[in-house]
């Protein structure tokens, strides 16, 4: 080499530099720009592709943020430390009620961390439970709700496979608006939105369609039941089977608000239907893996034989054995049964008329009042007869119970007697606990009305 | 949101700083003079005293003409090295500051934008303070260049001064360079939602106390359980009011539409749900105790719309600065009467610039929060131009402090060292110094348990635990003593460390008010003329004994 002149190094040198880039270029060449969100880039070199395969590009993953791959690049390798003292940062902000810094600092730390999914959770669930619940007027923790639902939904774009933020947005619309203390006005607000900027429709950037928080809910619940059956995508935030069991569930709360907010119409029963039909049609459908092989929540004698048959490894007791254990887990039975009766017309009507009933009493017309607390009664009575288990459930309690209450208080207003036999008895009797808390607070309300 | 108000006092803050001035010259003589002795014999005293001398000439004999020379020179030098260019990164930050403020989103308020441009505009003019004071002197050491200078007819102290001029002329046309752009960039971007937000109110602020739910006077209200106890709480429908104290009030200063405007910002704590649809209540009342006056105001007590002034259209008010408008004639039933009687806000409530302000919230079992800074009396506000201005002040003021401090250590130390110190000194002055206060404030409350250095040392010795008591006799009379003087030592010596933290005036600006001239704007001034001189006199006799010579 020493004897080569210094042309002829430099000769050797390029064409060294050739050699090496062959290999250079083979394996490091970037991936064409995907057409589609689950289109993989058919070119690139080899580095490229086993990227893609195992979801380890940016792209991948989500909306790629300019912002935050510029700050990213900017910060060298202190991302770590930046994002600790924005973390401390926010909690500081938040112990000192500085909100609007504090949803700012949010922001950078998303900037930072847009693939972490815990800052989307944690920081999505700061907003829209702590920050909205140190708020007094209801507009305003509908307004922190709203930022914190926007978070997620955000979330859900920047990391376009992960269920679990999916599913938690869809907990947000569900749970936050149709569950919490404010839910009657939140429910409201979903629909009319007290900002004036949107003239009383509901907000688009969260609500475009103008439709209910529990359909909304049960959309993202759906979207996160198709990202969890990706190829390589896993939740861990519950077991399988609870989690996808959701948008049935979501369907079913619909179904239920629309009938507490006093709809008994075509459209509360085409909602319960609708609820029953995926409850038993797609969920009921649905396999699950268990240490007692492959089941099905919804299965038949026959299936499970046929189940147990294609598996060499378990057989019918296994099978039946976690069959049973899975509907008790998700509490399967209940809802198909729920679904059925309150998907039938005669249940409705019940319904209907025992909601009647109690307006008729806070309007102080004591005699409809009365004939439509004891039809609906006798109604529901008739129909629970048919699925006695049901009776076993919380809510279904709460209603039979607050309505026999207003029945005998309307019957001691009239100065008759309380018969020994009256509909559904045997919900009274079987649940002292829960009817001596509804009386306490029914004698509260009656007062609190009526003087 | 405003947590604080220190009151400055000017007399107060000179005499400490003559004595912290007169401390370290004191303790810089004997310290010349143990070195003079060792190093000339007895003659060492005699040549310090010449120095001092000559040192009194050239401090009294310079000649603004040579000073004005080298500033010029130094701002001729600064142009040509390029050191300006950073502001090349102030433009790019600016053109992609939008992307980190989620400019888009029309929720969003005015004040992280008020605070992204203040904060930019510090943390670029501090590099570039430190890059031209730290770096001017030593390279023209290296290059040799500053022996042509110092061979003219020129002291030393021009020297330094004009060195300090030049950069901070560089300096003032950078700040207002960014000053300016940045004021258009938050006019700009600001969403129209929150451009009410830009303007500067001028508050006027009265003294707390509270009255319990017995009704006894109290310095502090309850406590609801809320880890930041800046507020204190009143229990509503009890005899628990927050009562605010104004005094020396000027009329013709807070006079607005003929009455008086109060803006309040209280907290709400619910111990139970109650009526969600309706906000707790509160009302005022203004009292005048020497005239037995009580006058409730508004009539009708009133939503308290909490945190109303940060979200910028979440609800109702669409994000409205909560406000109580007094008019001045009043019209009341006292209680206990059943004829309304008519009071003059000016001539019967606020007779010699006094006013007290009682709240009290009505919701029973429903808790209201008040601070200080909860409820003032509003003047006329001020336009944003105004707050703004000043703000850019309080940096222009800190950046002029960089450079005498950097142009000061670049006389004694090289280039990168200069830099380290100086830069550890605004870091120190930036985020130790409140630390370091409030340790030595503690010791004087005798907050500190284990007490000072040989108290410590003694504990440890002797293995005795924080919480026993010395034993009794002269030797723990002498700790306590000898601790007791360290201390107020180090109270006075942290004067040494300028303060950073007054330059900061972000706060009031981007809560939308104006920087208060005596407890804002006076402090930085005070704090950056404090190190002109020393730094001047040290800068002079370290250039004087340096050796330029030495690269």
């Amino acid at each position: 080499m020493n004897q080569l002149t210094t042309q002829q190094r430099k000769l050797v040198y390029m064409l060294g530099i050739l050699v090496l880039l062959i290999p250079i270029i083979a394996l490091g060449m970037p991936a064409t720009q995907r057409t589609a969100p689950n289109e993989p880039g058919n070119s690139g070199g080899k580095i490229a592709r086993l990227r893609h395969n195992y979801k380890l590009g940016e792209a991948t993953l989500g909306d790629v943020d300019p912002a935050s791959a510029t700050m990213n690049l900017v910060l060298l390798g202190m991302r770590g430390i930046a994002g600790s003292m924005l973390w401390m940062q926010a909690d500081e902000q938040k112990r000192m009620k500085n909100w609007s810094e504090l949803e700012q600092t949010v922001e950078s730390i998303i900037k930072l961390q847009p693939r972490f999914l815990q800052v989307w959770k944690y920081q999505g669930w700061n907003l829209a439970f702590n920050v909205s619940a140190e708020c007094d007027a209801v507009e305003d923790r509908f307004f922190w709700v709203k930022k914190g639902a926007k978070f997620l939904m955000r979330g859900t774009g920047q990391n376009e496979d992960a269920a679990e933020l999916y599913n938690q947005t869809g907990e947000f619309f569900g749970k936050k608006i149709g569950r919490s203390d404010e839910h009657v006005q939140f429910r409201k607000f979903f629909k009319s939105d007290p900002d004036p900027r949107w003239e009383g429709r509901a907000d688009e950037t969260i609500n475009p369609d103008n439709r209910d928080n529990y359909l909304v809910a049960k959309d993202y619940y759906t979207t996160a039941n198709e990202k969890e059956e990706l190829p390589g995508v896993e939740q861990h935030i519950m077991a399988r089977s609870l989690f996808r069991s959701y948008p049935g569930r979501s369907q079913m709360d619909y179904a239920a608000a629309l009938q507490s907010e006093g709809e008994f119409d075509e459209v509360s029963l085409e909602a319960w239907r609708d609820g029953h039909q995926w409850w038993v049609g797609e969920y009921g459908r649905d396999t699950f893996d268990t240490p007692g092989g492959v089941i099905i929540l919804g299965a038949t004698e026959e299936d499970l034989q046929q189940l147990a048959a294609d598996d060499p490894d378990h057989d019918i007791a296994d099978k039946r054995e976690w069959f049973d254990r899975y509907r008790k887990m998700t509490n399967y039975p209940y809802w198909e049964d729920r679904s059925e009766v309150e998907s039938q017309q005669s249940t409705v009507e019940a319904r209907r008329k025992l909601a009647e009933g109690r307006i008729k009493f806070f309007e102080v017309d004591l005699k409809p009042a009365r004939e439509l607390l004891e039809q609906g009664l006798n109604e529901l009575g008739a129909v629970f007869t048919k699925y006695p288990h049901l009776l076993q459930h919380d809510e279904t309690v709460e209603d039979v119970l607050k309505s026999q209450l207003m029945w005998q208080y309307v019957l001691r207003l009239f100065g008759e007697p309380i018969p020994q036999d009256f509909p559904l008895r045997n919900v009274w009797d079987e649940n002292p606990g829960v009817r001596a808390d509804l009386e306490e607070r029914f004698q509260q309300k009656v007062s609190s009305e009526f003087n | 949101m405003l947590t604080d108000i220190q009151q400055f006092d000017p007399l107060f803050a000179l005499l400490k700083w003559v004595a912290v001035v007169v401390v370290c010259a004191g303790i810089a003589a004997a310290v010349a003079v143990v070195i003079s002795l060792s190093e000339g014999g007895m003659t060492g005293p005699a040549k310090i005293w010449s120095a001092i001398r000559r040192a009194i000439g050239d401090l009294f004999g310079m000649s603004l003409r040579r000073v004005g020379a080298i500033a010029g020179l130094t701002m001729k030098e600064s142009i040509r090295r390029q050191d300006v260019l950073v502001g090349v990164v102030f433009v790019l930050l600016f053109m992609f500051a939008g992307w980190f403020l989620s400019g888009s989103d029309v929720d969003t308020p005015a004040k992280p934008y008020i605070s992204f441009v203040l904060m930019a505009i510090r943390w670029l003019t501090i590099p570039v303070a430190l890059l031209l004071a730290c770096w001017g002197l030593p390279a023209d050491i290296k290059a040799r260049s500053l022996h042509t200078v110092v061979t003219k007819p020129v002291r030393r102290t021009e020297v330094v001064l004009g060195r300090m001029l030049g950069y901070s002329a560089i300096i003032t046309m950078g700040v207002a360079l960014m000053g300016a752009v940045g004021y258009v960039w938050i006019v700009r971007h600001v969403p129209p939602d929150a451009q009410s937000q830009l303007t500067s109110r001028v508050p006027v602020y009265g003294t707390l106390s509270f009255i319990t739910r017995t009704g006894e006077p109290a310095q502090h209200g309850s406590n609801v359980g809320d880890m930041w106890t800046f507020r204190s709480f009143i229990e509503g429908n009890t005899r628990a009011r927050a009562v605010y104290h104004f005094e020396d009030l000027d009329v013709g200063h807070i006079r607005s539409d003929d009455g008086v405007q109060l803006e309040y910002r209280f907290e709400l704590f619910r111990s139970f749900k109650g009526n969600i649809e309706q906000e707790v209540q509160a009302q005022l009342a203004l009292v005048n105790e020497d005239a037995g006056l009580r006058v409730p105001y508004p009539p009708v007590p009133f939503e308290v719309r909490e945190f109303a002034d940060i979200q910028t259209r979440s609800s109702r008010e669409g994000g409205r600065t909560p406000i109580v408008n007094i008019p001045r004639k009043l019209t009341y039933t006292p209680e206990g009467e059943r004829e309304s009687r008519s009071v003059d806000l000016f001539d019967d409530l606020m007779k010699d610039g006094k006013l007290t302000i009682e709240v009290r919230c009505v919701d029973a079992a429903q808790y209201l929060g008040a601070a200080r800074t909860d409820l003032f009396i509003r003047s006329p506000d001020r336009p944003f131009s105004s707050g703004y201005v000043k703000a850019i002040a309080g940096t222009w003021m800190m950046a002029l402090l960089v450079v005498v401090l950097g142009t000061t250590a670049s006389t004694f130390v090289k280039g990168p060292v200069a830099t380290l110190l100086t830069f550890s000194l605004v870091l120190t002055g930036l985020s130790l110094r409140p630390f370091m206060s409030k340790l030595l404030g503690e010791y004087n409350q005798g907050k500190v348990i284990g007490g000072g250095v040989l108290e410590s040392a003694y504990r440890i010795v002797t293995q005795m635990n924080v919480q026993s008591p010395l034993p009794e006799g002269a030797a723990t009379s002498v700790i306590k003593w000898v601790d007791s003087r360290v201390f107020e030592g180090l109270l006075l010596l942290q004067n040494v460390i300028p303060d950073f933290t007054h330059f900061d005036m972000t706060p009031f600006v981007a809560n939308g008010f104006d920087v208060p001239w005596s407890n804002s704007m006076m402090p930085a001034i005070a704090t950056t003329v404090a190190f002109v001189l020393p730094c001047l006199i040290l800068g002079y006799f370290c250039l004087q004994w340096r050796e330029l010579e030495a690269k």
